[in-house]
This record gives structure tokens, C-alpha cells and sequence, in this order.
């Protein structure tokens, strides 16, 4: 019997709903249970056998065919959703401990080397910073709020100096690279919060502390005598591949960044690959110069690097804040030429108006000042074309005393009247409405 | 023998145990309904029936403890409903239809049935047992397709055991009969094609 039950049941068993018959019939039914539901008399009393409804455990069967697609959501969801929404949270936020404590702590792991693990905690330092300034600017920066932000960044701050000390056990170089690019972050960020909080010092919105203790890491880090270690050539080969990347990162923010900022990075790229053109050429005569200048490099192209990949710094800092630019010997002569010309100018105002100056205290210290301002112009004049740099340091000396003077004493403006018989010019003080050269002197001291 | 795979659950477990009796038996009653009236769309809209009446009699605060004899139950009086209408007369007609005397054979047991049954074709009795008077058709698809017991069949169909158990012993008797025609005029027709 047993072969004769199992082959006609063999042959039943192709008797069977159709996947969309059974799906069909069960919408039915399913629409029959909605119009038809359990009265709550019933629905209140127990199932069969006594089972409570207490109980801890519950099988939830999911049809094998939906089991994929549910796996790859719900891989999908935690995988890629929640971290992308996480990435913009800040403290407060329900999804804040994932992109901390998760997220990030994977990126982290992800993270091979020493070196590269202490660039990451460097960013974490920053991404905190970033979010105390977001906070701030809410509003919320509460002493509560500014503790916790302080301690997640002595936390990052802590992580990245013991990576920096291990890596120094097998890479001294890399080792006084991480620690350079460390202290300058600090520094970079300290100047932002510092940027903000000149703005706004209110409750809430105050970043002092943050700052203050920016400043004080900034400190410990570039005292470091370590950076001292890292070799000319590590430090050149370094400096190309992080000049490359800065050259990248320009690119990135063709549309993001306005063109005056481009053009100062652009600007300062190209100064510093000089500089370490000339430091190159230079490598094996002096070599201790060379590597400060090196060191002074990789340390502004760090700087812009950082202006140019977190859009906070570019907001809060212009590129000049940052990394003054270098000056080429003709734009210095250029620059000091016409500064010598604004001095000049500024000087025969002064001599015109100083008698009219009524204070005689005031009067007597602009007397004692104005041949010192000549003896700088005419120091100027002489080194113009010998030593510029000579010329310029006097000429902006001086108009930085000529400036410091007008702003004592509201001079009369001069005018220059051409010569009818000669054609050359003489130079006459602006008048006002009743034919006098009046000012008005301040009560700034000199 | 109780169900316990559509028993005992919380909030909602009249629901649930209902729709997962449907996940673990649509198919099988589908199968049995199929086999017994020959009308796919006929037999899914008694497969239908069979869930929203133990629905409703769920909804009338009655408890099913064990489904799965449950819905057979409703299913088979589903189809024997559906024959009325066909004017198949009722099972007694029909019984005397085919001059079956219920209940006159001798008593039967369990290794009777084996025996007989090894004497059959399973294929071959798929394919031919749509030609069964329903009462014997019922039975054997109850017994050797559904897999239930006599005990389970006796209380599905409300005939004692011994009913249950003649009618299984006849209808594989039949369906034996019906294969040995089919196959002597299967060569009858070989012979004259010659």
C-alpha cells in the first residue's frame, strides 16, 4: 500500500494554487476578515489551550520569496540609510551616538596605518568643533552641552597623540608630519571659533572655552620638538603629494568656492611650490633653514587644505588669515612705491595742517614725529632698487606713522593746481564754504 | 489530535492563527477539492467558502481548536452542496446508482486494505479515480491523498469507522477494476490497430 499511497500522492501533489491563485484567494479572505471583524467580545477572549497573551517569544513567519528583499532592505537601511542621515547630526540628535560611536568607530577600524589613524582623529576633532560652532549658532551651546564637546575633543585629542607616539616607534618622520598637521588644525580651528565668537558672545552661543582649549593644545603640540626630526626628504616628498591633493581639492570646489577665493588659493599654491623649489635647490647647503622653511610650508598648505575642504573655515577666514601671501621682489617694489607715494602724500597733508592745530600737546608730538618719517622715506628712496625689502619695511614704517598721525587731527585734504607759467604742480589745501582750512584734532593720543 | 502549529498565540491570535491555518492548508484542501469535483475555479471558490465560513464561525465567539479537521469538514459538505446542485442526486442515490450495499461486506481491517492496495498502480489510479462514484472518491483521496485516518475520515464524514474503512476497501476495488478495463481495452485497441 505504501508504494500505491505515495505514488498517488506523488502525483496529487501537482494539484496546486498557482503563487497568484493563492495570493488572490488570500486577499479575498483577508477583505472578508476586514468587513467582517472580530467582535471585541471575542476578539478579548483567549485562543485555545489556555496560551496567554504573555507570552515572551512569537514566530513571525515571512515567506522565503519576501525574505530576500526584506534582508537586503533592512541591510540597506542600516548599512547605508541611517549612517548617511547620521553624518549630519549633531549632539541632541537621536542619531548622533550612531555617527560617534559607530559610524565613525568603523571608518576608524577601516583606517591601516598609524599615520592615517591619527589624520582621522584629527577630523574628528574638527567634525566636533564644527558642531559646537553649529550649536552656537542655534544657540545651544549650553555650559552642559560645551563640557560634552570639550570632552569628546580631549577624547579625539588624547586618541591622536598616543597614535602620534606609537607611530614614532616605527616612523619618526611620519610621526613629526602627524604632529605638524595636528598643531595646525588646532590652530586652524581655534582662529575659526575665535572668528565666530567675536561676533557673538551671548549665552548659548559663546565658544571661548573651546577655543581656549584649542589654543592651549595648539600650544603643547607645535612646542613638540619632535617636528624638528622629520628629514629633508620626507618632508619634500610629503609636500608633493600633499600639494597634489591641493591642487585636487581647487578643482572640487570650482562651484562652491567664489573666484577671488580661488584665485588666492590658486595664488598661494603657487607660492608655496616656489618656496619649496628654492628649498630644493638650496637642500644641501643649509640644510636647517631649508627645513624651517619646509616645515613653515607644510604647514600653510595644511592650513589650506583645511580652508578648502571644510566649508566652516572658508565662511569664518579668508585665505590672507590664514597664509599671507608671499610677495614676489617686483610686487614688493611695486607695492612699496606706492605705499612710499601714499606716505609721501599723507606727509605733505600733515605738513600743511599741523600748524592749524590748535591742541599745542598734539601739535608738539606731530613735530617730533615728522622727521623720523622722513629719515624712513628717505631711507626708502635710497635702498628702493638695492635691497627692496630694506625699502619696504621703512616705507611701511612710515605710513604707518603718517596713518597713525591723520588719525589724530581731521587734516584738510590737498589739492594740486598746475602752474600756469611753468606747467608744474603746486600742491594747495581743500577749502570749506567760507574760504578756511579748518580740522579738528582727536582726543586719541599719538 | 490537536493542530499545534495554529494554536495559541496573543493579541490578534484568533487572526493570526486563523490566516496561518490558510498558509498551511489552502493548498491541500485545494488539492482535495480539486480531485473530488474536476473544476479548478470551482474548487478555489470552495476552498474560499470553506474559510470564510469558519470564519464566521469564528466571529460567532465559537473556538476551533484544531483546524485542519475543521476546515475538511466544511469542505467536504461544501462539496457535497455542490453536487446537490449538480443534481447528482444525494450519496444514497448514488450508492444505489453504482449497486453499492453499504455496510454488507465483510468486516475489514487495516492489512485487508494494504493488500489490496499493492495490487494497484498509484499513476494509474490518479488518473482514473475521477471515474469513482464520489462516496468512494472522497474516501480514498480522505485517506490516501489528505492522509487522514479512518477515525478522522469516520468523523468527517459522520459514518462509523467500519463504514469508512468498506468504502475504502471497495472504491480501491473499483479503481482496480477500472485500471485492469482500462488497460484490457488499451489492448484491444492495440490488437485491432494491428
Amino acid at each position: 500500500m505504501k508504494r500505491f499511497s505515495e505514488q498517488l500522492k506523488k502525483k496529487s501533489e501537482s494539484i496546486r494554487l498557482r503563487a497568484s491563485e493563492k495570493a488572490e484567494l488570500q486577499s479575498r479572505i483577508v477583505a472578508f476578515m476586514e468587513y467582517h471583524p472580530l467582535p471585541a467580545a471575542v476578539k478579548a477572549t483567549a485562543v485555545p489551550h489556555g496560551k496567554t497573551n504573555l507570552e515572551p517569544y512569537r514566530l513571525i513567519t515571512i515567506p522565503r520569496q519576501y525574505l530576500r528583499s526584506f534582508i537586503g532592505a533592512m541591510a540597506l537601511l542600516f548599512v547605508v540609510v541611517v549612517p548617511a542621515l547620521a553624518e549630519n547630526a549633531i549632539p541632541g540628535d537621536i542619531l548622533y551616538p550612531v555617527k560617534v560611536n559607530v559610524t565613525e568607530e568603523i571608518r576608524s577600524g577601516l583606517s591601516t596605518n598609524s599615520y592615517e589613524k591619527v589624520v582621522w582623529e584629527t577630523t574628528r576633532l574638527e567634525r566636533r568643533v564644527s558642531e559646537a560652532r553649529l550649536l552656537a549658532q542655534a544657540g545651544k551651546l549650553t555650559p552642559a552641552a560645551e563640557a560634552d564637546v570639550l570632552m569628546a575633543v580631549q577624547v579625539h585629542s588624547d586618541k591622536a597623540k598616543r597614535q602620534i607616539e606609537s607611530l614614532r616607534a616605527t616612523d619618526a618622520d611620519g610621526a613629526a608630519l602627524a604632529q605638524m598637521t595636528f598643531a595646525t588644525m588646532l590652530d586652524v580651528q581655534s582662529s575659526v571659533l575665535k572668528s565666530d565668537d567675536s561676533a557673538s558672545t551671548t549665552a548659548g552661543k559663546s565658544t571661548v572655552a573651546l577655543a581656549s582649549a584649542l589654543d592651549a593644545g595648539y600650544t603643547e603640540a607645535s612646542s613638540n620638538n619632535s617636528a624638528d626630526a622629520v628629514s629633508v626628504v620626507r618632508l619634500l616628498a610629503q609636500l608633493e603629494v600633499e600639494t597634489t591633493r591641493s591642487y585636487e581639492l581647487l578643482e572640487s570646489i570650482s562651484e562652491s568656492a567664489t573666484k577671488q577665493e580661488q584665485t588666492d588659493v590658486r595664488r598661494r599654491l603657487s607660492d608655496l611650490e616656489s618656496k619649496i623649489k628654492k628649498a630644493t635647490d638650496e637642500a644641501t647647503t643649509n640644510n636647517d633653514v631649508v627645513k624651517t622653511d619646509l616645515r613653515r610650508a607644510w604647514t600653510d598648505i595644511q592650513k589650506l587644505i583645511s580652508f578648502m575642504s571644510d566649508i566652516d573655515v572658508r565662511h569664518s577666514l579668508t585665505v590672507e588669515n590664514l597664509v599671507p601671501v608671499i610677495l614676489s621682489d617686483t610686487e614688493k617694489l611695486a607695492q612699496s612705491i606706492q605705499k612710499y607715494d601714499q606716505a609721501n602724500t599723507n606727509l605733505k597733508r600733515i605738513r600743511f595742517g599741523t600748524p592749524l592745530i590748535t591742541e599745542t600737546a598734539i601739535a608738539e608730538k606731530i613735530e617730533l614725529t615728522i622727521p623720523k618719517i622722513d629719515m624712513l622715506l628717505k631711507t626708502a628712496t635710497s635702498s628702493m632698487y638695492v635691497e627692496v625689502n630694506e625699502a619696504k619695511s621703512a616705507v611701511d614704517e612710515a605710513l604707518a606713522l603718517t596713518d597713525s598721525i591723520l588719525s589724530l587731527y581731521q587734516f584738510p585734504d590737498l589739492v594740486e593746481i598746475p602752474k600756469e607759467d611753468t606747467g608744474a604742480t603746486t600742491t594747495v589745501p581743500v577749502t570749506n564754504a567760507t574760504g578756511t582750512a579748518t580740522g579738528t584734532a582727536s582726543t586719541t593720543a599719538l | 489530535m490537536k493542530d499545534p502549529d495554529t494554536t495559541g498565540h496573543n493579541g490578534g491570535g484568533h487572526e493570526s492563527r486563523f490566516l496561518k491555518a490558510f498558509t498551511e492548508y489552502s493548498d491541500a484542501l485545494f488539492r482535495h477539492a480539486s480531485m473530488r469535483i474536476s473544476d479548478r475555479e470551482k474548487s478555489i471558490d470552495l476552498v474560499h467558502d470553506t474559510f470564510t465560513k469558519v470564519w464566521t464561525y469564528v466571529r460567532n465567539g465559537h473556538e476551533v481548536e484544531n483546524y485542519r479537521p475543521f476546515l475538511y469538514k466544511v469542505l467536504n459538505n461544501l462539496i457535497i452542496d455542490e453536487y446537490r446542485k449538480q443534481k447528482e442526486s444525494s450519496l444514497d442515490a448514488l450508492f444505489e446508482r453504482d449497486g453499492v450495499d453499504e455496510g454488507s461486506f465483510p468486516e475489514l481491517s487495516e492489512s485487508t486494505v494494504e493488500a489490496l492496495a499493492a495490487t494497484i498502480d498509484g499513476k494509474q489510479a490518479f488518473d482514473l479515480i475521477a471515474l469513482l462514484p464520489d462516496a468512494y472518491r472522497e474516501v480514498l483521496i480522505m485517506r490516501f491523498v489528505d492522509g487522514l485516518g479512518p477515525r478522522e475520515i469516520s468523523e468527517l464524514v459522520e459514518e462509523s469507522e467500519n463504514v469508512i474503512s468498506v468504502r475504502i476497501h471497495r472504491g480501491l476495488k473499483i479503481l482496480r477494476d477500472k485500471i485492469e478495463s482500462s488497460a484490457k481495452t488499451m489492448e484491444e485497441n492495440r490488437l485491432k490497430g494491428k
